[in-house]
């Protein structure tokens, strides 16, 4: 068998032997050394005793563990000679696992001869399962478990256990050999056994359904029975009836023997005509419009039918034939109703019913699939009801009179005439309706023109005023006006004609005045004429505008005349005195335009000094006046700066009585002005420019003390309050000594030298009356 | 009874048989009567576990079809 196999085994081992370590590539050169000389062997057909391939397990073991238990001397080569078997060929290692399999499938059974299992097994193409054959990794060695037994044996140990066999019950107990395990259930076969158990289900179901539909049949039934059954059945039948008959006859006849039969008779005539009468019929419903049943005639009426659950089941009469009509009448309709198709606004009889004061139903057309029975409920008339029979006719009655117009209200139908295609020319009577020409009232115009109008007519006490108080015709009004050129004349006319009425009305008042007394109503005429005036003339009242304002602000100059220099009361004339004292208000207001009267303007006296750059300058030596003086034209001192205000305050006193201060932005923030102008107005003034307007603006800094500081200081300054972190403290201390010298300096006299050296030099030479002084050497007697 | 694979991966892999009371020493005897070398220079590892002599097989949870990695000291 084996030299096919290991061949192929031959070779795994030289394509593995290229990955191999060099040691276990020396192994295997071993090895095939060894498998040669197995070939040179097989060559002598095996003449050496102990071949390799027949030596058993257990020998090469007990060989080896001799070998262990006691190294003898030739110990090494016995060594080499297990090894080899160790590392045994292939052909050993697969026989000894088919032992193994062997041996574990028979268990006790030993006595197999090696040669015949591996034939067999060869026979059979079987390949050893328990040891799956080690083909990936190294040489995997296994002893069976009789050679295990042994060795234990040697070793000191107890047997190996046998393993026992899962239990008859189908439970397996784990390893440790404590729990039963509950054998996984079998889920194809769980499967299986519920589609069976379906199949029988739906077979009981069918079956118990044919049993119920199992019917005898007629025919069947027919063929089990035959003619002679079937007549003496209905021979049955018939003598049964006969009976019953008969038993009814003497019944009968007993009756009549008796008397009850027509007593019984009468009384149920009598009942039922005593119980349904006219009166019974009274609240039953009759399906049918009242008009629809005429009048002189006999109608027959039907319960109609209904349904027999229904709720409440009112018995409703009906007639058949009316019915029949009502409903061919219906068809039609909506018939005509579908072709017309959809139609946006509603038929004129809606229109209609909507004015007589209907209810306009709202999708009517689908009331009568949406509550059938309640229509037909509320059809008809109950018979009986004369209310509303009454209500009905009261109903129509009215409509009558409203559709022809009674009462205050007018129907107007809402549908405009037909439209037609506009024509380019005119109808035959749109020619006949002519355009009436506009008359022009060349009267009115003509005497207006001729009579300009005439103030003295309109005098209000001699003529009354003209108005006509007749009535207006709307005819009138709504015409066009008849507007002449005539009339639009320019203003400018009317205007002058205007002035010169006024004019020579004037002159006659005036003339008028001086001879006659005027009459009440004349002078309230008067007043009320000259009152606008008399605002623009000004009056006593006072009003001030822009300019005004202007020069009134100007007046209170508040360094005017503090220098002395204008000083005007000691400038005046005496033959100015009078003219003085009438305008002493104006002068007093302290405005700084002072009224130029040309004819009272006297040269300017030179002589006098009253010019303000060339006045001499008063002499200090007439006394302390003259000092004063002197001081005052110098600035030196302030005079006392009430006269102005004094005379401020006469001035109030004398203008507060009409005091009015005019709008002096022309009401660009008054809210009622811009009202007036409707907002959309600009500035009444145009915004000028100040072109000579020079702001001056200049920013000075100081510092805590309120020293000035320059833009270098301030900076700083600034920047540490800014920052909240002042100078150093040397910085501050040098700024303080700084700040003192610059104090001395400033104190100190511009003539002299700190030390006063010149002052002790003029001392010295008044000392010595000379214009020299000598310097000595020493330099003691001249700091002395 | 178990059997056990023990893989030195150097060429040794042996395969034995043994009880789950036996300890790691028996079982290292076996595998020495087995390979050739000496018990006690045998080491027997699972990942970082180093099986110590005196342990039961059962008490290291050393089932059936194990593998056991084989060293040498």
């Amino acid at each position: 068998m084996g030299s096919k196999k290991h061949k192929k085994e031959s070779k795994k081992k030289k394509h593995r032997s290229r990955s191999r370590s060099p040691l276990e590539n020396e192994e295997v050169q071993r090895e095939r050394t060894e498998r040669k000389k197995h070939r040179k062997h097989k060559d002598r057909k095996r003449d050496r005793s102990p071949d390799v391939e027949e030596v058993p397990v257990d020998s090469h073991l007990a060989r080896e563990v001799v070998t262990r238990e006691a190294p003898s001397r030739d110990a090494p080569v016995r060594e080499v000679s297990a090894r080899a078997h160790s590392r045994s060929s292939s052909e050993e290692r697969d026989r000894r696992a088919r032992e193994h399999h062997r041996a574990r499938a028979d268990k006790e059974d030993v006595s197999y001869h090696r040669e015949k299992s591996s034939e067999s097994s060869a026979r059979t193409g079987e390949r050893s399962q328990s040891p799956p054959a080690s083909r990936g990794g190294a040489a995997q060695e296994s002893l069976s478990v009789e050679e295990t037994n042994k060795l234990r044996a040697k070793l000191g140990l107890k047997p190996l256990e046998r393993t026992e066999k899962p239990a008859e019950d189908g439970k397996l107990k784990d390893d440790l050999g404590e729990f039963y395990h509950k054998p996984a259930a079998n889920i194809a076969q769980q499967k299986k056994s519920e589609k069976i158990r379906e199949k029988l289900q739906l077979h009981k179901e069918k079956r118990k359904i044919e049993q119920k539909l199992q019917t005898t049949l007629l025919a069947e039934e027919s063929d089990e029975d035959d003619a002679a059954a079937w007549v003496q059945r209905s021979r049955d039948i018939d003598r049964q009836k006969r009976e019953a008959a008969k038993r009814a006859a003497m019944l009968d006849e007993m009756d009549a023997v008796f008397g009850v039969s027509a007593l019984v008779e009468q009384e149920q005539h009598e009942e039922r005509q005593h119980s349904y009468t006219h009166s019974q019929l009274r609240g039953l419903r009759v399906a049918h419009d009242i008009d629809a049943i005429a009048d002189e005639r006999e109608v027959v009426l039907t319960l109609a039918d209904k349904e027999v659950l229904a709720d409440d089941n009112e018995d409703v009469l009906v007639n058949v034939n009316i019915v029949d009509d009502e409903r061919t009448k219906k068809n039609l309709l909506e018939a005509k109703k579908a072709k017309s198709g959809y139609r946006a606004y509603d038929d004129e009889a809606d229109l209609e019913a909507a004015a007589l004061g209907y209810a306009r139903p709202v999708l009517a057309k689908y009331d009568d699939e949406i509550n059938k029975d309640k229509a037909a409920k509320t059809r008809g008339f109950l018979i009986g009801d004369d209310d509303v029979l009454e209500a009905k006719k009261f109903r129509d009655m009215m409509r009558q009179e409203r559709l022809q117009g009674g009462g205050d209200k007018r129907l107007e139908s809402l549908q405009l005439p037909a439209l037609r295609i506009a024509s380019d020319y005119l109808d035959e009577h749109e020619i006949q309706a002519k355009f009436k020409k506009t008359k022009r009232k060349g009267k009115i115009r003509k005497k207006a023109k001729h009579e300009p109008i005439d103030v003295d007519d309109y005098d209000a006490a001699t003529a009354p005023l003209d108005t006509d108080d007749t009535e207006v015709k709307p005819e009138l009004l709504s015409k066009p006006l008849a507007v002449d050129e005539e009339e639009t004349e320019p203003d400018t006319e009317l205007q002058a004609a205007l002035a010169r009425a006024r004019r020579l009305r004037q002159a006659e008042l005036a003339h008028e005045a001086q001879f006659k007394v005027p009459k009440v109503e004349e002078i309230l005429e008067r007043v009320k004429e000259e009152e606008p005036a008399e605002e623009d003339t000004g009056g006593s009242s006072m009003v001030l505008d822009a300019t005004a304002e202007f020069c009134r602000t100007l007046g209170d100059i508040p360094t005017y005349g503090l220098a002395g220099n204008r000083d005007h009361h000691a400038e005046i004339m005496d033959f100015e005195r009078e003219d003085m004292e009438v305008e002493a208000e104006a002068d007093s207001n302290a405005g700084a335009w002072s009224r130029v009267d040309v004819h009272n303007e006297k040269p300017a006296d030179l002589a006098a000094g009253s010019c303000v750059g060339l006045e001499a300058e008063p002499s200090l030596g007439a006394g302390v006046w003259g000092a004063l003086q002197l001081a005052l034209s110098k600035g030196y001192l302030e005079r006392a700066g009430v006269a102005p205000q004094t005379n401020s305050a006469a001035k109030h006193l004398l203008t507060a009585r009409h005091y009015s201060i005019e709008d002096k932005t022309y009401g660009e923030d008054d809210k009622y002005g811009r009202r007036e102008r409707g907002g959309h107005s600009g500035p009444l003034q145009d915004f000028r420019e100040k072109n000579n307007f020079r702001p001056n603006i200049k920013l000075e800094y100081v510092d805590d003390d309120g020293r000035p500081l320059c833009p270098k200081e301030a900076f700083r300054y600034l920047s540490h309050k800014f920052h909240g972190k002042g100078p150093g403290k040397n910085k501050q201390e040098k700024r303080i000594k700084k700040a003192v010298q610059e104090g001395l300096m400033k104190k100190m006299s511009s003539t002299d030298t700190p030390l006063g050296t010149l002052q002790m030099l003029q001392d010295k030479q008044r000392e010595t009356q000379s214009p020299y002084i000598v310097l000595s050497g020493v330099k003691r007697e001249n700091a002395n | 009874m178990l059997e056990v694979t023990c893989n030195d991966r150097l060429g040794k892999k042996v395969r034995v048989k043994c009880n789950p009371d036996d300890t790691v020493g028996d079982l290292k005897k076996l595998i020495a009567a087995q390979t050739g070398t000496r018990y006690d220079k045998i080491v027997l590892k699972k990942w970082y576990t180093v099986f110590k002599d005196h342990i039961k097989l059962s008490d290291y949870e050393i089932h059936d079809g194990m593998n056991l990695e084989l060293y040498y000291q």
